[in-house]
């Protein structure tokens, strides 16, 4: 059973889906028609899996550049009667929010959902952004599922709440219900005429005269006094269990919570909340006034707790609340069974019964080594890197007198040994703007940011377009691999055709860079160290700016196309055992076997760059990837 | 059954994910209820995978745990340690792949990668329910270099009773899409022998 066909299962069948592919499912049982996003880990799946099947279902989904123009091509439909999804990841809200808040005001005719997924951990994010605030910053209602079968359920729920308000709706999902695989039950499909049809209205569409932004900002909130009403028709926020003790929780918290509960075989009342914005204050003032104390078990901030703090003020309520500090919940990181049991023992003022692991101290005599993520056998970026340091040393810089800017993307693992290339990772984009700011502050040396295809697509123009204009003296390396490949090989605008199957327009980078009023601008090949090096070399010192783009399909996406090269072999007749192939490049295919380097075959791509750095010329070249060309697809 | 704990411990690119898969789509054919967690590094390949596998009448969580597994399944000797010592108990049954990864620190020389037979101690410390064998090896050996993941799965149907073949078969054929025939016969083969293999792959 495939994908699709688990996606595109009939109505009730029980299937196993992943959150997001489960969300995907709920999007198009609810006859979405069109759905953008930008790839952020953990939302991806949810447009990787409609894109394929859009045809079949009769969507349009596609990548957008970035999570902005995603957000208005959801909203422009929705504006235009067109049920429509917007996906993103935690710091993709940062993105899209200027849009996103100005959405309230305008509202919408037909449904839209925006997917906002965010990270506690955190595992891939930059930062543990809690974005229910964001709800609360651009109020908007918001829907948080606490599993991977709500996660399917609530996006009908999601959309007709979305149709009665008139408002975007915000779906806000963490990493645990994204990427959490699950048995789920598959709906029915709805099929409701959608037409398009554009307004004519200004006071609505316009925010340029401020009496009707004080109107439409009264209408908001005039809409969002109805949210709780509409919710509970909805079935949303729901209390489970009995007793005087009570717990508040929503998200993937719920499940910590009921388990521990059924572990510790206690009583107590769950009150589960779902609509978590607005804050639904008749729902808990109905529920609440049975509990004597309340425990809120919540990731990240500390949001329903705040919220718990203020509704108990305001109506004089006499309640123990035991939030974040009384329980010990951390502010930092995510929640798991077993933080959650701890807190249930200092709450209910019970004796550990958990197993004793006294195996771990038993447990202690092999230190383990460290794993962090490398680079993969092949990546181009390996070659970018090491020809850069080599061109910044052969300039005469020592390594840390040119600051190399990193930005977001594969290309972050040069962080790790042994290239240890990068100075920041910061955000999308940022890499050129922050150079900048260092030669603009005055830094004399050269500054190189480095940035990959889709991240420069993103965020990263308008910081080139600043250079070129402000004439700043500055190297940038456009890492081009061909795809957004950390996320999981999306396409980006150089694609001729998207996942979905339609033939699109690529743009150039090197035709937009140019456009830009770059002069300076080269193609090279990164599994040409020679290249890279003299590219570089020739233009780190020379005034204002320079683009090298740095073009090799990303090698696991080759390898997945049937794409790769011959290992190369070691001469054992001229190999001293220096190890230099080994730790120049940090290729996980070539190891240090006993003192000797080895090629491990069926990791190799054939990149040929550890053969490049052999210093007594050992390596037998099998293969030349440098006479082939891979081309975008 | 109330709930079974499995924590699949491998290095991106074993096949890790697809293991846990395997397993959920076998427990959802028999009856039971599925979560499967996963704690992914940033790399596609190369990184630490950790996939949690709960199965059984009542789960809800996706997280196993401290303590609370009841099966390991490691595809990599470091990567199986680094997990039972979080999740393994007195009693959990520890199935372990004995063909090292190097990570990048040990190939640069900064960290040493610990010698197998210290690994292969501290689990049987950790537990007597131990079996090793190089799973890698033995599924090269059959031609089918990317498939430890079958392997493992294969040792551990032969030694738990939770679930019976005939469904992680269909688990196999629903996300190996791959060499499919090959991987079944594999499975099967292991299944036929596995006390002949594990002494004969024991290191
Ligand atoms: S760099 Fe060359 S000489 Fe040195 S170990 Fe590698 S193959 Fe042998
Ligand atoms: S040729 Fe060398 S550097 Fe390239 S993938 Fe193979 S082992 Fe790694």
């Amino acid at each position: 059973m495939s994908l699709a066909e688990r996606v595109l299962a009939e109505p009730g069948k029980r299937v196993l889906l992943m959150g997001n592919e489960a969300i995907a499912r709920g999007v198009i049982e609810s006859n979405v028609k069109v759905a953008s996003g930008y790839p952020g880990t953990p939302s991806s799946e949810i447009i990787m899996t409609l894109a394929p099947l859009s045809k079949k279902v009769g969507m349009y989904a596609e990548w957008a550049t970035n999570e902005k123009v995603a957000f208005e091509i959801a909203l422009g439909a929705a504006m235009s009667g067109i049920r429509s999804l917007a996906t993103m990841k935690a710091p993709g809200y940062n993105v899209a929010s200027d849009s996103i808040v100005s959405a309230a005001y305008t509202g919408v005719n037909k449904g839209l959902v925006i997917v906002i997924a965010d990270d506690p951990g955190p595992h891939t994010t930059q930062t543990e952004q809690d974005n229910r605030w964001a709800a609360k910053l651009a109020k908007l209602p918001m829907i948080e599922p606490s599993n991977v079968q709500e996660a399917l359920d609530y996006v009908k729920k999601a959309y007709v709440l979305s149709e009665r308000l008139q408002l975007p709706i915000i779906y806000r999902t963490t990493t645990r219900v994204n990427h959490t695989v699950s048995d789920v039950v598959v709906g029915e499909f709805v099929n409701e005429e959608q037409e398009v049809f554009v307004e004519y209205n200004p006071e609505r569409y316009i925010r340029a005269s401020m009496s009707w932004n004080r109107r439409r900002h009264e209408w908001l909130l005039e809409q969002l006094s109805k949210a709780e009403k509409y919710a509970s028709e909805l079935d949303l926020n729901r209390i489970e269990g009995k007793g005087e003790d009570c717990i508040l929780t929503s998200g993937v918290s719920y499940t910590y919570v009921k388990e521990n509960l059924k572990r510790l075989q206690i009583d107590a009342s769950i009150i589960k909340l779902e609509l978590t914005y607005p804050w639904p204050e008749k729902f808990l003032l109905d529920n609440i006034t049975k509990c004597r104390r309340i425990l809120v078990v919540e990731e990240l901030d500390p949001y329903l707790e705040e919220h718990l703090r203020q509704t108990a003020q305001r109506h004089r309520l006499e309640l123990e609340i035991w939030g974040k500090n009384e329980a010990g919940i951390p502010l930092v990181g995510e929640l798991n069974p077993t933080i959650v049991y701890n807190a249930f023992l200092k709450f209910f003022n019970l004796n550990s019964t958990i197993k004793n692991n006294s195996q771990k101290s038993r447990a202690n005599k092999v230190r383990l080594p460290q794993r962090p993520p490398p680079m993969c056998p092949g990546c181009p970026h390996r070659g970018s890197y090491m020809g850069l340091l080599k061109a910044i040393q052969k300039s005469g810089y020592r390594k840390r007198e040119v600051p190399i800017m990193g930005d977001i993307g594969c290309y972050a693992l040069s962080l790790e040994p042994p290239l240890e290339a990068i100075w920041t990772e910061h955000a999308m984009g940022a890499s050129i703007g922050l150079a900048l700011g260092i030669k603009i502050a005055g830094y004399d040396k050269p500054v190189v940011a480095t940035i990959g295809d889709s991240t420069f697509f993103h965020a990263g123009m308008p910081a080139l377009v600043e250079a070129v204009n402000k004439n700043v003296d500055l190297l940038v390396m456009i890492l081009d691999n061909i795809s957004i490949a950390m996320t999981g090989h999306q396409s980006t605008p150089e694609f001729t055709i998207t996942e979905s199957g339609r033939k699109v327009k690529p743009v150039k980078i090197e035709d937009v860079v140019r456009g830009m009023g770059v002069e300076y601008v080269r193609i090279v090949d990164p599994f040409n160290l020679e290249e890279v090096v003299e590219a570089v070399k020739d233009a780190l010192n020379k005034p204002g700016v320079k683009v090298i783009i740095a073009r090799r399909e990303c090698a696991l996406q080759a390898w997945r196309r049937g794409i790769s090269y011959k290992p190369p072999v070691i001469d054992r007749s001229k190999c001293t055992d220096c190890m230099a192939c080994v730790r120049a490049t940090g290729c996980p295919a070539i190891i240090d076997a006993g003192g000797k380097p080895l090629v491990i075959e069926e990791q190799c791509y054939g990149c040929n760059l550890c053969a490049q750095v052999c210093p007594f010329d050992a390596f037998i070249l099998r293969d030349n990837p440098l006479l082939k060309v891979d081309g975008h697809e | 059954m109330n709930e079974y704990n499995i924590v699949i411990a491998s290095v991106g690119g074993q096949g890790g994910l697809t293991l846990s898969r395997i397993i959920g789509q076998a427990a959802l054919l028999k009856g039971y209820h599925v979560r499967i967690g996963e704690t992914l590094g940033m790399s596609q390949r190369g990184g630490i995978v950790q996939s949690y596998v709960r199965i059984g009448d009542t789960v809800e969580s996706p997280i196993v745990g401290e303590g609370e597994a009841n099966a390991i399944l490691g595809l990599e000797p470091v990567e199986a340690l680094r997990a039972a010592k979080r999740y393994a108990n007195d009693d959990t049954l520890i199935i372990v792949n004995t063909e090292p990864i190097h990570t990048i620190t040990t190939i640069a020389g900064r960290e040493k990668y610990p010698p197998l037979l210290d690994i292969l101690d501290e689990l049987r410390t950790i537990s007597r329910n131990m079996i090793a064998l190089n799973a890698t090896e033995y599924a090269k050996n059959k031609g089918l270099p990317y498939s430890t993941n079958v392997v493992v799965l294969a040792v551990f149907a032969s030694k738990t009773s939770i679930i019976e073949p005939e469904y992680y078969i269909e688990g196999i054929k629903t996300f190996v899409r791959r060499l499919t025939k090959e991987n079944i016969e594999l499975f099967n083969n292991v299944l036929r022998n596995v006390n002949k293999i594990i002494t004969m792959f024991s290191q």
